[in-house]
């Protein structure tokens, strides 16, 4: 994901058409970005059908605002901005009210490297359970504030670059390594007997 | 915080990539968001419909530099307005001035000729007397005398008042 203004926004020729009126293109935007989006709405909330809820009111949100969106940034950042400040908005209204619900496990998880280092040898983790597992980390997850969760979300599990997130969220690239630093420490001290 | 602690803590996080939605949801998500913005459409108010194209429209023709260049137009049209009395009243006054009034500058180039010009005004107006037209008035002492049998207050008793003869 770039702003840089020279590279063209591989969805511009969708986004004209959904400025035009052709909601078929804009169907295909929806498309495209569910799973991303999905994933972010999903692990800020941890809670499914809060997920789909928001998710459904933010690509609303969108197709109302899309006349307005000029190309300054791409519809990527755009996208993600949208749906970075509904899910804040969201999660200040339901307040500390958190009932977990969460998705399924895909099968991968045992083939992934990361998995494989963390529950190999005489790691504490070799015993655990999947499910305890995901249930440790979304709670784990749950306990950081909502702007250390953001962008622990967008960084660590979106995959996301520092300058990208910054742009997400209108605040400096040195600003989302610190909150990037603060979070993983409190995450080791909630995953403390994981590592032990 | 290690580097490698750091590290695994990162690793345990990304795990969380292998959460995935249900078999089939983006099917059934943007069927659903197809569904829902079709009855949006055909549930919208017809204010909400004009309040929207309207949002819209401003927003697109009022983007700041035009909105500040807009404020400033109304604030000088609300000044012109609020002004415009005053700036009347200062036309009345110099339209009620005389059509030959001029402010001439005084310059004594010859002080003997101003004094000559002086001299020769006062010679030539005539001066009326004042008062010789006007009635004389004459205050006389006038005594109240009582008629036979009658009761005046003491106060007025042989005391002058004075009454106005023309």
């Amino acid at each position: 994901m770039s702003d840089h203004p020279r590279n063209p926004d591989p969805d511009q020729e969708l986004i004209t058409r959904s400025q035009e009126g052709d909601t078929r293109a804009f169907d295909d935007l929806v498309r495209k970005y569910t799973p991303k989006l999905y994933g972010m709405v999903y692990n800020m909330t941890s809670n499914r059908e809060d997920t789909a809820d928001l998710l459904q009111d933010i690509f609303a949100k969108a197709y109302r605002s899309l006349k307005r969106f000029q190309g300054m940034s791409t519809f990527y950042t755009w996208i993600y901005s949208i749906s970075v400040n509904m899910t804040l908005n969201f999660l200040k209204k339901r307040g500390r009210y958190t009932k977990l619900s969460m998705d399924d496990v895909d099968n991968g998880i045992q083939n992934d490297p990361d998995f494989i280092q963390v529950t190999s040898g005489d790691s504490p983790l070799r015993e655990v359970n999947i499910h305890e597992l995901q249930k440790r980390l979304n709670e784990s997850m749950m306990k950081l504030s909502e702007d250390h969760r953001t962008v622990v979300t967008l960084y660590d599990i979106q995959g996301l670059q520092h300058a990208d997130i910054s742009k997400i969220l209108g605040v400096s690239e040195g600003t989302v390594r610190s909150r990037l630093f603060y979070a993983h420490r409190q995450l080791q001290n909630y995953l403390e007997d994981f590592r032990k | 915080m290690s580097e490698s602690e750091e590290i695994l803590i990162q690793k345990l996080i990304r795990l969380k990539r292998h959460e995935r939605p249900p078999e089939g949801f983006v099917d059934d998500f943007v069927s659903a968001f197809k569904d829902r913005q079709r009855s949006e459409m055909l549930h919208r108010s017809a204010r909400g419909l004009l309040w929207e194209r309207m949002s819209s429209y401003f927003s697109e023709v009022l983007n700041p530099k035009w909105a500040w260049a807009t404020a400033t137009v109304a604030a000088v049209a609300l000044l012109g307005i609020t002004l415009r009395p005053h700036a009347a009243t200062g036309l009345q006054v110099a339209q009620n001035q005389p059509d030959d009034f001029q402010v001439t500058a005084f310059t004594a180039s010859d002080p003997n000729a101003v004094i000559a010009d002086v001299e020769n005004y006062l010679k030539a107006t005539e001066y009326e007397p004042v008062g010789a037209a006007a009635p004389q008035t004459v205050m006389k002492p006038r005594v109240v005398q009582p008629r036979q049998g009658e009761m005046i207050p003491a106060s007025l008793g042989n005391r002058p008042t004075f009454t106005v003869q023309h």
